[in-house]
């Protein structure tokens, strides 16, 4: 793979990093299955070294209008999770939070924001403990923000801060669904350069004591 | 067949640190969706020429790291458009300069990119300085992400944000 050679990640260490990854990702989708009472599955689980500047194009385009619940990653690294959803799911997710009947919410107000802030919080939370637990790394989510806007706009200063190091991206692209109700959405985990150097240092030094 | 009524429309679009200029009246050059990021739009009204530049980081300071997509960086990418349109006719003299985008998408309790709009505005406005070029308008900063627009023909450069409609810069 000419992507994993460029950035020096070896192979068997970028397979590690897709199973850690995996596995925060479902249990991060079990934790947002827990909240909305509703079995959520995940559809594609897609981990890719792409080129930052075509990374709009994993959320549709960088015009493309869109709801995202962002947390930023502190602690042991560093790095950015985005849940990003079409306008009219992420409505029907406030419905399905706040046990409206679906096509109630038509705005996002602060009620609404505040039930899409606890389910970023959950989705995270669950994401982060697991990929700590699998590492022992120290992994906290920041208090999460939601915001309506054009999809390039909102994960541009991300991709700043990652493109001060690399002109690669290690993008995580989870798209989940459900079969009772349209929610698919995509769960964005952007990690820095300097996450993923932390991440295969840890879990080699873990490996030696827990596998 | 291309009748008079039909003619289409190009876009090209500048993506994250990338520079375009064009010389088609045509074309209308873009920077899509930006938010820290700054859009730079420079056009010769004499030899309708337009120049974009796609922001996406304030200075390099020389790093070995910028030598890679370097015009990502203000300090590189406005020498740098001002070089590629000069090649392409301009007259540096005659270049009119707008400047868009520069928001903070985030509130800096919750993220870690820290203020990322504010310096890129700042960098940009200082290296335009040093090579004595004068901003002709602005639409910078806010909490809002930004599609904007160069057209080549006529040099109009336009801004949309969500949910209102295009104003001209």
């Amino acid at each position: 793979m000419e992507g994993v050679q460029r950035s020096g990640v070896y192979e068997v260490e970028l397979a590690r990093w897709t199973e850690l990854v995996g596995q925060g990702t479902h249990n991060a989708v079990l934790g947002l299955s827990e909240m909305v009472g509703v079995k959520i599955r995940v559809t594609a689980l897609d981990l890719k070294e792409i080129p930052v500047r075509n990374a709009a194009d994993l959320v549709g385009g960088a015009e493309n209008e869109v709801v995202v619940i962002y947390l930023g990653i502190v602690g042991g690294a560093t790095g950015h999770i985005m849940l990003v959803y079409p306008i009219n799911v992420a409505f029907g997710l406030v419905d399905m939070l706040m046990g409206e009947e679906i096509g109630t919410t038509q705005e996002l107000g602060e009620m609404e924001a505040s039930a899409l802030q606890e389910m970023g919080n959950i989705t995270g939370s669950f994401f982060l403990n697991s990929v700590a637990d699998n590492t022992g790394m120290q992994l906290m989510p920041t208090p999460p923000t939601v915001m309506i806007d054009m999809a390039g706009a909102i994960i541009d200063a991300a991709l700043a801060e990652i493109m001060v190091e690399r002109d690669e991206l290690f993008a995580m692209e989870t798209v989940f669904s459900t079969d009772i109700r349209d929610i698919t959405g995509t769960l964005l985990v952007l990690p820095t350069a300097e996450f993923m150097d932390v991440m295969l240092e840890q879990n080699r030094k873990y490996a030696r004591v827990q596998w | 067949m291309v009748t008079g009524a039909t003619v289409q429309e190009k876009s090209i679009a500048a993506n994250l640190g990338e520079i375009k200029v064009s010389n088609d009246p045509q074309v209308t050059l873009s920077c899509l969706g930006v938010g820290s990021c700054i859009a730079l739009c420079m056009y010769d009204p004499e030899n309708k020429i337009g120049g974009m530049a796609h922001i996406v980081l304030p200075i390099s300071n020389n790093s070995a790291r910028a030598k890679e997509n370097a015009t990502k960086y203000a300090d590189i990418a406005i020498p740098e458009l001002l070089h590629q349109m000069r090649q392409q006719g301009a007259v540096r003299s005659k270049i009119v300069t707008r400047i868009s985008g520069g928001a903070q998408m985030f509130n800096s309790a919750s993220s870690n990119t820290f203020d990322t709009g504010a310096r890129n505005i700042e960098a940009v406005k200082k290296v335009l300085a040093e090579e004595v070029i004068k901003i002709s308008a602005e639409d910078t900063g806010g909490r809002k992400g930004r599609t904007v627009r160069l057209f080549v023909g006529t040099g109009s450069v336009s801004v949309k944000t969500v949910g209102e409609p295009a104003k001209e810069l």
